[in-house]
């Protein structure tokens, strides 16, 4: 089999999960495409070393990660896309003004957090509190947790100070565990767990 | 060490790197404050279903069957 022939029998097996992937991050749909594009390119052109790859998968989605992350520098380093600023501040429905949880709003601990991780229904809710997110710390969080970017990298890409990237990174964290306790945990019929 | 800033730090991310007064600081707290531990181990919890979600992120190992929609190169030319 030659390289060509290799690199047409991934594109066929591995392209629709990849734009999958792709879309996640990037849009419109055809910016995706074309990262999927460059991705198998750059895997075609590395293919002499590539043919002793044992995991194809892994090694294609590794460059499509690179690729969504020059196209993600491209755009927020050259200003065509400012990130606005949430203008509420969930510290203040969180904690009272001594600084302590508000009434009401103290967390309890998730009951048997683990046991849910095998469910699609689980990984949905997650998705939906994810696009929830204020723009710039879903951009944050995305680049952090999902495409597994270094702070460093991020903060780069996304023009932001360290003091930015941690306000966002908390702030995404503190309304995700929010609204996966009000939409999951908190639905199931085994209540949470008292601290 | 008030409920807000352990919060803080520890959905930050920065409690690991923090400087060892604060994080004896936060330890206290967390020994102190029981929904501040919950808050930690519920983000801890959360760090968990990340790597969950970004497994799933990674196509399933026998790959999608449906192929491509649009043409592939089929002459060995290489992409186009």
């Amino acid at each position: 089999m030659t390289p060509a022939t290799d690199i047409n029998a991934w594109a066929a097996q591995w392209r629709t999960p990849m734009l999958r992937f792709a879309r996640l991050h990037l849009q419109p749909q055809e910016e995706a495409e074309d990262a999927v594009q460059d991705a198998l390119l750059a895997a075609w052109k590395g293919m002499p070393g590539a043919q002793a790859v044992d995991d194809p998968r892994r090694y294609l989605f590794g460059i499509l990660k690179h690729k969504i992350t020059d196209r993600l520098r491209q755009r927020y380093r050259h200003g065509s896309m400012a990130l606005p600023t949430p203008t509420d501040d969930l510290d203040d429905v969180l904690f009272d003004a001594s600084e302590h949880w508000a009434a009401g709003m103290a967390p309890t601990r998730w009951h048997t957090p683990d046991a849910h991780l095998e469910s699609d229904q689980f990984f949905l809710v997650v998705d939906l509190c994810i696009t929830r997110l204020p723009a710039k710390a879903a951009k944050v969080f995305s680049m952090k947790e999902l495409l597994e970017c270094e702070p460093d990298d991020i903060c780069y890409t996304l023009g932001l100070s360290k003091a930015d990237y941690w306000q966002s990174m908390s702030r995404a964290r503190k309304q995700l565990q929010l609204c996966l306790t009000q939409h999951w945990f908190d639905e199931q019929p085994h209540r949470r767990h008292a601290p | 060490m008030k409920c807000k800033e352990f919060v803080f730090l520890v959905s930050s991310g920065q409690m690991p790197q923090a400087p060892t007064a604060t994080r004896m600081a936060g330890r206290m707290h967390r020994y102190m404050c029981g929904h501040c531990r919950a808050f930690e181990a519920n983000d801890q919890a959360l760090s968990r279903t990340l790597n969950g979600m970004r497994e799933r992120q990674w196509p399933p190992v026998e790959p999608d069957a449906t192929g491509p929609t649009d043409a592939t190169p089929s002459d060995g030319a290489g992409p186009r």
